[in-house]
This record gives C-alpha cells, sequence and structure tokens, in this order.
C-alpha cells in the first residue's frame, strides 16, 4: 500500500462506533480520517470543503438520511468512494444503495473484521457487500425488451399469458392439462429467456407484456 | 315526499270544497225578509191561529231578533208567498240554513185552504224528516196559486233564521255537490286521524294522540252542526243534547293545548304558559254537565262560555307556537299557519252565527274548510316534524360513527408512533451498546491475531457471534414494531422485502406486480397497507402450506387493491377460527379508512384475499 495518502469522512451518528472504526482503520497508514459528522448535513458540507477519497456512511442519520446523501454528493463527486456502513441487512437497503452508486455495502456487525478487505477490494476497482448479503441475485432487474418474448414458445406464452391472468402454476397446470412441474419447469424456461433473475419479477413482466 | 303527497292532498280537497260547499249555489231565491217574526210563550197560539193572523198584529217584519233562543220561548214566523214566486207545475223547498236549531215546526196552506205540517230540528228525530237531509228543509209541493207559510222556532241555539225557496231541481243539483263535499271532508279528515293514531303509536309520542283527539273532536262538532251526525248516528232519536256538543269542544279545546303543550314541551320551554292552558283547560270541564242548580237558562251561560274558552284556547296555542318559533324551533311554522287558518275560519264562522255577516251559501261551512286545512297542514308539520327527528338522530349517528372512527384511527395513529419510538430505542440504544461490544470484542480479536496461543480467544469470538445473533433478533424485532424500510424506501420496495423476507427463506415462490404508488397514499395508508400484506402472509405461512405466492398491488379506479394468493390447502372462508383474528382486526382497521378485506377460497383450491383502500385521504 505504498500510494499517496487518502483521505476519509466518517458519517455516523454514534460517536463510540466511530472511535472504533477509526482504531481499525489506524492501522492503514495511507488513509487520513480528515472529518466526522454525526447527522446528514454535516456529512454534506464536510463533502463539499474536504473533498475526501472515501466516505463511510452511514443510513440511518439524524435529519437527512444515507440514502439522500449518497444521492446529493454523488452527483457533485462522482469519484468518492462510498461505502455504507450500517446496521441494517436488508437487500432492498443494499439494492438501493448500489443503484445511487455506493461501491460498498458493510453491515455493521462484521465491519471491524471485514472494513480493511472492502476498502482493499473496492481499490483494487471491485464492489464489495458483507458476505452475509451478497450471495443471492437481485430482486431488481432492468426492464426488459418486448423483443424477447418472441423467443418463447407457444405453450410459454400460453404460460405467461395466464400468469398475466394472476394464476398460480397449479392452476395452469390444472387449465392447461399438463403436469404442475411441467409448468414450473417452463417458467423456469421462461425466466431463463428473458434473462429474468428468479421469478419474482414474472407477473410484472407478464402484466406489462399481456395486459389484459 | 311526503310533503308533496300532502300539497296535493290539501289541492285536491280545495278544488272538492269550492263546488261542494256552496260558491257557486244557485238557483235560490233569499226570502227571509218576507218573513214577519214574533216571539210567544209555547202554547200562546196555535198553529191555525197563527196561520188565520191571529198573531199577526204582534208580528214584524222588523221585530228585534235575539243572539240567542231559549227553551220556553217560541218565535213565530210568518209569510204569505205570492203566486208569482212559483213557475208552475215544478216543484218547491223551503230551506232554513242552520241545521243546528233544536225544534222547527212548519206549516204550509196553499190556495184551496189545505195545511201541511213538517218538522225537522236537532231536538226531533231524524227519521221524522219530511225530507232525510241534514239541512233543514221543507217540501212545498207544487203550489198552484198563493201560499201562507208559518214555522215556530224553539232552541237555545244561536237563532239564525234565514229562509230560502229553491226549485227541487236545482236543489237536488246543490245537494249532489254537498255530499261530495262531505265524502271527502270526513274520508280527509278520517285519514288524518289515522295517520296521527299511527305516528303516535309509531314513535310513542302522545303529541299526535292529542292532535288525533282534537280533530276527531272539532269534526264531530261540525258534523253535528252540519246536521249529518243525526242522520247517521241517531235518526231515530230526539237528537243530540247540548251538553254532547259542549263536551266535544271542552275535549277538542283540551287536546289542541295539550297537542301544543308537547309538541313544542311547553312543560319545560313554556312552563307559566303552560299554567294558563291548564286554567283553561280546568274551566271548560263544569259547563259539559247539567246545570247544578236547575236553571233553566244553563245553556245561555255554558254555550257562550265555552265559545269564549275555544277562543283562549286558540289564542293560547298559537301564541305559544310563535313564541316557539321566535326560540328557533322550526318546526312551529306550520303550526302556526295551521291553527291560524282554523281560528281566521272559526271567526269568520262565529261572525256568521252572530248575524255581523250576511249569510253567502259558504259561510256556514268555513269551519270545515278550515278545520280540514289546519289537519292538512299540520300532518305537513307532523311529517315534517318527523323529518327533523329523523334528521337529528341521522346526523347523531354519524357524528357518533365519525367520532369512532377518528378515535380509532388515533388510536393506531398512538399504537404505530409507540412502535416507531420502541423500535428507534431498540435500534438506537440497545442494539448499538450491543454493536459496540461485538466492536470491541472483534477488535480485541484482531489485535490478537498473531497471539493465538491466548485462552481466551476462543472465548470472546463465541461472545462475538453471540452478540452478531442478538443483533439479528434486534433488528427483526425492530423491523416488525416499525417498517423503517417502508419509510426509507417506500411501499414497493418494503412490499417487496417483506415478501422475499417471509417466502424465499422457506423455499415458497413467489412473484409480484407493485406499482409505485407512494406519493398517491398517505402515511397512515401505507402503514396500513403494508401491515394488511403482512398480516395476510402470516396467516399463509401459518396455514396454507403453499408451493407459491401471487402479489399485486395496484390502482384500479378510485382505489388501490392489493391481491395476494397461494396455492395452497384453502379453507372455507364461512368457517372462521380464532387464528383468523389478525385478519378480523385487518378487517376493520381496513374499514376505518374505508376499504375492505375479501377472502375466496374453498379446500384444496388456495386462497385469494383482495384487500381494497379508497384513495382520498381525509
Amino acid at each position: 500500500m505504498d500510494r499517496k495518502p487518502e483521505n476519509l469522512l466518517i458519517v455516523d451518528d454514534h460517536p463510540l462506533f466511530r472511535e472504533g472504526l477509526k482504531q481499525v482503520l489506524s492501522r492503514l497508514d495511507d488513509l487520513h480520517i480528515v472529518g466526522e459528522a454525526g447527522d446528514g448535513d454535516t456529512a454534506l458540507t464536510l463533502i463539499e470543503r474536504l473533498a475526501p477519497d472515501w466516505v463511510l456512511l452511514d443510513l440511518a442519520l439524524p435529519g437527512r438520511d444515507g440514502f439522500s446523501v449518497l444521492e446529493q454528493a454523488r452527483r457533485n463527486h462522482p469519484g468518492i468512494f462510498f461505502v455504507i456502513l450500517t446496521s441494517y441487512d436488508d437487500r432492498a437497503y443494499l439494492e438501493r444503495a448500489l443503484a445511487l452508486g455506493a461501491r460498498g455495502f458493510l453491515v455493521k456487525d462484521s465491519a471491524t473484521n471485514d472494513l480493511l478487505d472492502c476498502l482493499t477490494s473496492i481499490r483494487s476497482g471491485n464492489r464489495y457487500l458483507s458476505p452475509s448479503l451478497g450471495s443471492r441475485p437481485p430482486l431488481i432487474s432492468p426492464p426488459l425488451p418486448a423483443e424477447a418474448l418472441t423467443e418463447l414458445t407457444e405453450t410459454e406464452r400460453a404460460i405467461l399469458a395466464r400468469v398475466a391472468r394472476f394464476m398460480t402454476s397449479k392452476e395452469i397446470a390444472e387449465e392447461l392439462g399438463i403436469s404442475h412441474r411441467t409448468v414450473q419447469n417452463h417458467r423456469a424456461n421462461i425466466c431463463a429467456k428473458l434473462g429474468l433473475k428468479g421469478t419474482h419479477q414474472l407477473l410484472a413482466f407478464a402484466r406489462s407484456h399481456h395486459p389484459s | 315526499m311526503e310533503i308533496s303527497v300532502y300539497r296535493l292532498t290539501a289541492m285536491l280537497a280545495m278544488t272538492l270544497m269550492l263546488s261542494g260547499c256552496g260558491p257557486m249555489a244557485s238557483g235560490y231565491l233569499d226570502i227571509s225578509d218576507r218573513f214577519a217574526m214574533g216571539r210567544f210563550d209555547a202554547g200562546r197560539f196555535t198553529p191555525e191561529q197563527v196561520l188565520d193572523g191571529a198573531a199577526d198584529d204582534r208580528m214584524s217584519l222588523a221585530a228585534p231578533r235575539p243572539l240567542f233562543g231559549d227553551t220556553v220561548s217560541l218565535y213565530w214566523h210568518k209569510a204569505t208567498l205570492p203566486a208569482d214566486l212559483f213557475e208552475p207545475g215544478k216543484e218547491y223547498l223551503v230551506e232554513i240554513p242552520y241545521p243546528l236549531l233544536d225544534r222547527v215546526d212548519l206549516w204550509v196552506r196553499d190556495a184551496d185552504g189545505a195545511v201541511q205540517y213538517h218538522r225537522a230540528g236537532a231536538l226531533y228525530p231524524f227519521s221524522e224528516r219530511s225530507i232525510p237531509v241534514p239541512d233543514l228543509v221543507f217540501p212545498l209541493g207544487r203550489p198552484t196559486g198563493e201560499i201562507t207559510v208559518a214555522f215556530a222556532v224553539q232552541t237555545s241555539t244561536p237563532l239564525l233564521t234565514k229562509v230560502f225557496l229553491w226549485p227541487r231541481e236545482a236543489w237536488e243539483a246543490q245537494q249532489r255537490k254537498r255530499q261530495w263535499w262531505y265524502g271527502a271532508l270526513v274520508g280527509g279528515i278520517a285519514v288524518l286521524i289515522l295517520y296521527n293514531l299511527f305516528l303516535a303509536a309509531a314513535f310513542r309520542d302522545s303529541s299526535y294522540l292529542y292532535y288525533g283527539l282534537y280533530l276527531a273532536s272539532v269534526n264531530l262538532v261540525n258534523l253535528i252542526h252540519a246536521g249529518y251526525l243525526d242522520a247517521w248516528l241517531w235518526p231515530d232519536t230526539a237528537g243530540v243534547s247540548a251538553r254532547i256538543i259542549l263536551g266535544l269542544l271542552a275535549v277538542s279545546l283540551i287536546a289542541i293545548m295539550a297537542f301544543v303543550n308537547r309538541f313544542f314541551d311547553a312543560r319545560h320551554r313554556f312552563p307559566r304558559w303552560r299554567r294558563v292552558s291548564l286554567v283553561i283547560a280546568a274551566l271548560a270541564i263544569p259547563p259539559v254537565f247539567p246545570d247544578p242548580l236547575g236553571y233553566p237558562e244553563w245553556n245561555i251561560v255554558t254555550i257562550p262560555a265555552m265559545l269564549l274558552l275555544s277562543h283562549l284556547s286558540m289564542w293560547y296555542v298559537i301564541s305559544v307556537a310563535v313564541l316557539a318559533y321566535r326560540r328557533g324551533m322550526h318546526q312551529a311554522r306550520f303550526v302556526i299557519l295551521a291553527l291560524s287558518i282554523f281560528y281566521f275560519s272559526a271567526i269568520l264562522y262565529m261572525l256568521y252565527v252572530m248575524r255581523i255577516l250576511d249569510y253567502t251559501p259558504w259561510l256556514p261551512h268555513v269551519l270545515e274548510v278550515g278545520s280540514f286545512l289546519e289537519g292538512a297542514i299540520l300532518s305537513l308539520a307532523l311529517a315534517d316534524r318527523v323529518n327533523l327527528l329523523r334528521a337529528a338522530v341521522d346526523r347523531a349517528c354519524r357524528e357518533t360513527m365519525e367520532a369512532r372512527t377518528t378515535f380509532s384511527k388515533q388510536l393506531i395513529q398512538a399504537e404505530e408512533q409507540y412502535r416507531e419510538r420502541v423500535s428507534g430505542l431498540l435500534h438506537d440504544t440497545i442494539a448499538h451498546s450491543l454493536l459496540l461490544i461485538k466492536q470491541r470484542l472483534d477488535a480485541l480479536l484482531a489485535r490478537h491475531e498473531d497471539t493465538a496461543q491466548n485462552d481466551a480467544m476462543p472465548e470472546i469470538a463465541q461472545q462475538s457471534h453471540a452478540c452478531g445473533e442478538l443483533l439479528d433478533e434486534l433488528r427483526h424485532l425492530s423491523h416488525d414494531l416499525h417498517p423503517h424500510l417502508l419509510t426509507r424506501l417506500g411501499l414497493k420496495a418494503a412490499l417487496e422485502a417483506t415478501l422475499e423476507k417471509a417466502l424465499s427463506p422457506r423455499g415458497i415462490c413467489w412473484q409480484a406486480d407493485i406499482e409505485e404508488i407512494d406519493d398517491q397514499l398517505d402515511e397512515a395508508r401505507r402503514i396500513l397497507l403494508y401491515r394488511a400484506v403482512q398480516e395476510c402472509l402470516t396467516n399463509i405461512l401459518k396455514h396454507a402450506e403453499a408451493g407459491e405466492v401471487m402479489f399485486s398491488l395496484r390502482r384500479e379506479g378510485e382505489r388501490m387493491v392489493a391481491r395476494i394468493k397461494d396455492d395452497g390447502r384453502g379453507f372455507d372462508p364461512a368457517v372462521i377460527d380464532d387464528d383468523a383474528l389478525g385478519l378480523a382486526t385487518m378487517k376493520g382497521r381496513l374499514a376505518l379508512f374505508g376499504g375492505n378485506l375479501k377472502i375466496e377460497s374453498a379446500p384444496g383450491r388456495g386462497a385469494q384475499l383482495t384487500l381494497e383502500l379508497p384513495l382520498q385521504h381525509d
């Protein structure tokens, strides 16, 4: 780690937790902690004034929350590495944070152990997510072009049309006179062909393309 | 609706009255001025003597006529009607248009000297009349020349002795109209009385009862005046005594005052006025009883006394109604109008009976018209009162409901605020302290990574792990208490996260189509929807054994509609067990915001729950 020292801002409303973080970070020689903020507005002011290279950002802040700080600051300073450091382990937060441009998402429970790995990983150009969150596919995938429909077979399209009518696989199986298992397989195929990760979005897709 | 029906009735009645009660009567000749009159003791002259002219020098056309008759004197009237009054071959009648006279004995002597005798009056049996109608009408036959008519009146009533000469055809035509009129009047009054009795029973309000009683008694008096009761009720007996009329008058004036007292709650609003009515009522009772001292002219005292009391009672009821109106009782306007109309008609009738107003064909019926109009208008007032009462009850109900709804909403809001506070406390203080402990333990571990020989290290790692598990639990608890996801990320993300958390770990496949609708619902409704969906998911997890769950939330018209469907074992919606309590609570909460919860399911067929919530904010 022989690079020029980088500046880091800690945004968290708990001073004791910030102290803990500083102890962990003190092990990195090339990282300067240039400031600390206990709320969202102070964080934004300090980001403007100090132009840090890194921001460790809590989500639950008094007043302006972490997402708002992230959104605002990323607009003016796209180069800053934001690492979300939160006590929430909800994937919805994770996805939102990534969508807003955060490079890392750490759950505070394991932050002491994972923080250094996280910074290292981000420095080498990756994103870093707490291991407890990282494995599952995202809930939200980008919208699909309608052309993808052409790749579907006749049966798959029939199934998609019934999904749009709010029918469960069992009901579809019954109506089409095929086995439940077969419907599930077809559905998995549809998702694969459409590039849907998981079936959660199948209904929304089916409805938007079969507005019945 | 009710009011227009009454207006219609009143208009119909008016039309009938106009043709029936006289203004259009025609064809008669007032021959009153031809009759000389003299007052004699009973038995002083025989009819033949009068007809022969034995009493002529003591009778005169200009004789003073007392206002009232008496029970001992005879008032003889006599006229010679010349032949040119009669068309040859036509049948003629004479009418004395005051059916209340006690006894009228009438003799007709024609050109040939033949004498016919007829009698009629309130104290003669109706069946003895030569012409069986309520009016006092006597046949003259087909006069071929000059005839002489003499009649003796003996009465304790006002002494009204108009005499009309009618060709029989014209009289019969008028009579038919009159029968129509009385049919309509009696029918109408009967309907009004029944209506009031019905209201009295339906609303358990005695004011309607009093009014019904008043209507009945006043109109019985009217019918006696008109002579109909004799014809209908006691055709073979010697008529009705003045006692009965006085009794009915007393009942009517007591009833109308009782009605007004009840209607306007005079006991509490006008206690001093009410005492006046009690005095009038008390004074009205003695005249009803036979004379206590055997005084022969008792009626001469009691009838004017009762008339005076009747006027006082009218003054009383109208005054109280005006007072009530000035105190803001809206429904008093009908009472004032109705009673004033009746009172006006009563005054007209009185002026007629006292011969201040000259006879016109409708004057004898003016009281009937007034009474009917009053009944119709007052029934309108009663209907009005029913409407007012109903409106008041409705308003009270609505206000109670609104208050209850508001209170319930406030309770829910308070509960949410409390949950939010506790959730925040858990998260910010306890969870955070725990986090700090874990942070230190982890730091300790990291610092001594190299000197792994330390015996305490495994113990510390274990404690750190325990802290982590505790933190997880606190997070769940905190989120259950207050959905911070909902506040920070909105309904769509929060619902997706909830579906994911609840279903995916259990291997239940789910699909969701959720519109972004946060800006269309206020926070209370967002939380409500979120909790309702949570409750549905809890039920699915507890009971359904589902393999798949479908969820959609979208705006349909002016409602937000959420549908949750599972392919589980289903149930009979009619059979609600204790576990459905959560759903019942949700249903109640949705109802507070004008929404509802619909359950469709059958055993083995999965279940679909539909939650609806209207958009508009309070």
